[in-house]
């Protein structure tokens, strides 16, 4: 069977959808077909759900074949990480301890999702409660990186960043409270956006630290994500961090000029220890956009120097909070790494705790200064090339970091002070998608979107495509 | 006094497991480093980020 379909971004399906040249049967047997062809390999799904969803998308052609066509989402197949709730369906958190908890309602993003005739296909692995970043789940089997089977895919968010490379979804959504969208969709080679804190509602969403979590679209495409974020903006009396803000026309937002644009750089914290191929390639970029016009300022954030420490007080903190519980009853439940990061979230101090909020503040002020002479800050995603699956270090320039102190280093801090964060491949290097970060200010997604639109035009990835799901 | 983390663990009634203990302590080390980055003078003159006023965050 071709997956000539299965390719393709929401963009370029909904209107041949909407005018009835392509039928949603057809596009879902492709996704399928695409999954029963790699996830054997990949293992980037928990569940499938085949006849559910087959069922669902000859209703969504039925509708339209009527003349109800609901939007650009309808028709569309779609599977979303296993830690958002499904009304009478099970919802594992990649986890063995709720390996059988069925979710009596749905989540708000899943409910919108419902809404706009998006045909589900099945539940995305991920790190076990989504509390590391390398998906090789214990209880689900490691998930590997479609590039390179033998390496990770990044994570937590893994089985969304491997589907959508592999084309086995069309789009995700995945979960961030560290870097969880960012950090695969950087190793996967696609867009991953963590939106404002507050603009997406975490109703019906597993947490794993409250003042820090983000959902947030994973996709083929800068207009696909802009799509969906759109979509899946809103306020939500039932998230008590949801923030009111009107959701814009994202994707009407895309178009603008390299001579508009003033870029950030912050040399000091964001290019500090990066692998030489990744740092490169992201400087190309940068000096392209130069060449068509933007302006590169430097910019200087102090507190950035804390950040680590904020970020780690207040993740494993927030974490042990919510599994406390089930740490004491039954630890051994808990994969080797999680249980050993709860154990540590065990040891910090409140006082560590509030220094870290009181860091937060001093980190949104010095970001909020620095938007008021740029619009964007670029960085790269991650300092390092995708590590082999298994390896608790990762090699940057012939020196053996710990992965875990690295592979939150450049995202982290979004979600600290909450600032929409997207990641945009733009190269391969050594086989291995490199992934560049844009920063905006609070509630400006639009600015992250028109800057990522600018590089998505350099077509960086033409001919480049994951050994499996070509 | 030496700090034993892993007792402060066991007195929470945590069970940890005897390969953990030497991790742990490697891993508090690598936070005793994180902290010193910490500027205690610049943090005297900052509110904390929390808010407790209702619907505070919607204002």
């Amino acid at each position: 069977m071709s997956n000539e379909l299965a390719q393709k971004s929401i963009g370029e399906l909904a209107p041949l959808i909407q005018s009835k040249q392509v039928s949603p049967v057809e596009l879902t047997e492709q996704v399928l077909a695409n999954v029963d062809l790699y996830d054997g390999e990949i293992n980037a799904y928990i569940t499938v759900q085949k006849e559910q969803a087959l069922e669902a998308a000859a209703q969504a052609e039925q509708e339209i074949q009527s003349g109800n066509y609901r939007g650009a989402l309808h028709g569309i197949p779609m599977a979303l990480k296993d830690i958002l709730y499904f009304k009478d369906e099970k919802a594992t958190m990649g986890s063995s301890i709720h390996s059988e908890f069925v979710a009596d309602f749905d989540a708000t993003v899943v409910s919108k999702l419902k809404m706009s005739g998006v045909t589900f296909t099945g539940k995305l692995n991920m790190h076990e409660y989504a509390w590391g970043a390398t998906t090789t789940n214990p209880h689900f089997g490691p998930c590997k990186n479609p590039w390179d089977l033998t390496k990770i895919p990044g994570g937590s968010s893994g089985g969304s960043g491997a589907a959508v490379a592999s084309h086995m979804s069309i789009a995700s959504l995945g979960t961030d409270t560290g870097g969880s969208i960012r950090i695969p969709a950087s190793s996967c080679g696609i867009i991953g956006l963590k939106p404002t804190h507050g603009r997406i509602s975490k109703y019906g969403c597993f947490p794993l630290a409250w003042s820090l979590d983000h959902i947030g679209p994973m996709t083929k495409t800068v207009y696909d994500a802009a799509l969906l974020l759109e979509l899946l903006s809103g306020y939500d009396p039932k998230d008590p961090t949801s923030i009111d803000r009107p959701a814009k026309n994202f994707s009407g937002l895309l178009e603008s000029d390299a001579k508009d644009l003033v870029i950030g750089i912050e040399e000091e914290y964001f290019f500090k220890n990066v692998d030489s191929r990744v740092d490169e390639q992201v400087r190309h970029v940068l000096k392209q956009l130069e060449d068509e016009g933007a302006v590169i300022k430097p910019v200087s954030i102090p507190s950035l120097k804390q950040a680590e420490f904020a970020e780690l007080v207040t993740i494993t903190t927030e974490a042990s909070a919510v599994h406390h519980a089930n740490l004491l009853k039954s630890p051994e439940k808990f994969g080797e790494d999680v249980r050993f990061l709860l154990e540590v979230g065990e040891l910090m101090s409140g006082v560590d705790y509030v220094q870290s909020q009181q860091i937060r503040r001093k980190l949104d002020l010095e970001f909020a200064a620095a938007f008021e002479s740029v619009d964007v800050l670029i960085s790269p995603t991650l300092p390092f090339l995708s590590p082999p699956i298994g390896s608790q270090t990762v090699d940057v320039n012939g020196q053996e970091l710990s992965f875990l102190d690295e592979v939150i280093r450049f995202t982290g801090p979004g979600n600290l002070t909450g600032l929409p964060a997207l990641s945009i491949p733009v190269g391969v290097k050594d086989g291995l998608p490199v992934g560049l970060q844009i920063m905006g200010p609070a509630f400006e997604e639009e600015k992250v979107l028109r800057a990522a639109a600018l590089i998505e035009r350099m077509e960086l990835m033409k001919g480049h495509a994951p050994t499996l799901g070509k | 006094m030496a700090f034993d983390i892993h007792e402060v663990l066991e007195r929470k009634g945590i069970n940890v497991p005897d390969h953990h203990k030497e991790m742990l302590t490697g891993q508090m080390a690598g936070f005793e480093e994180l902290r010193k980055t910490v500027n205690q003078e610049q943090l005297k003159d900052l509110d904390m980020a929390l808010t407790h006023i209702p619907g505070g965050e919607q204002k």
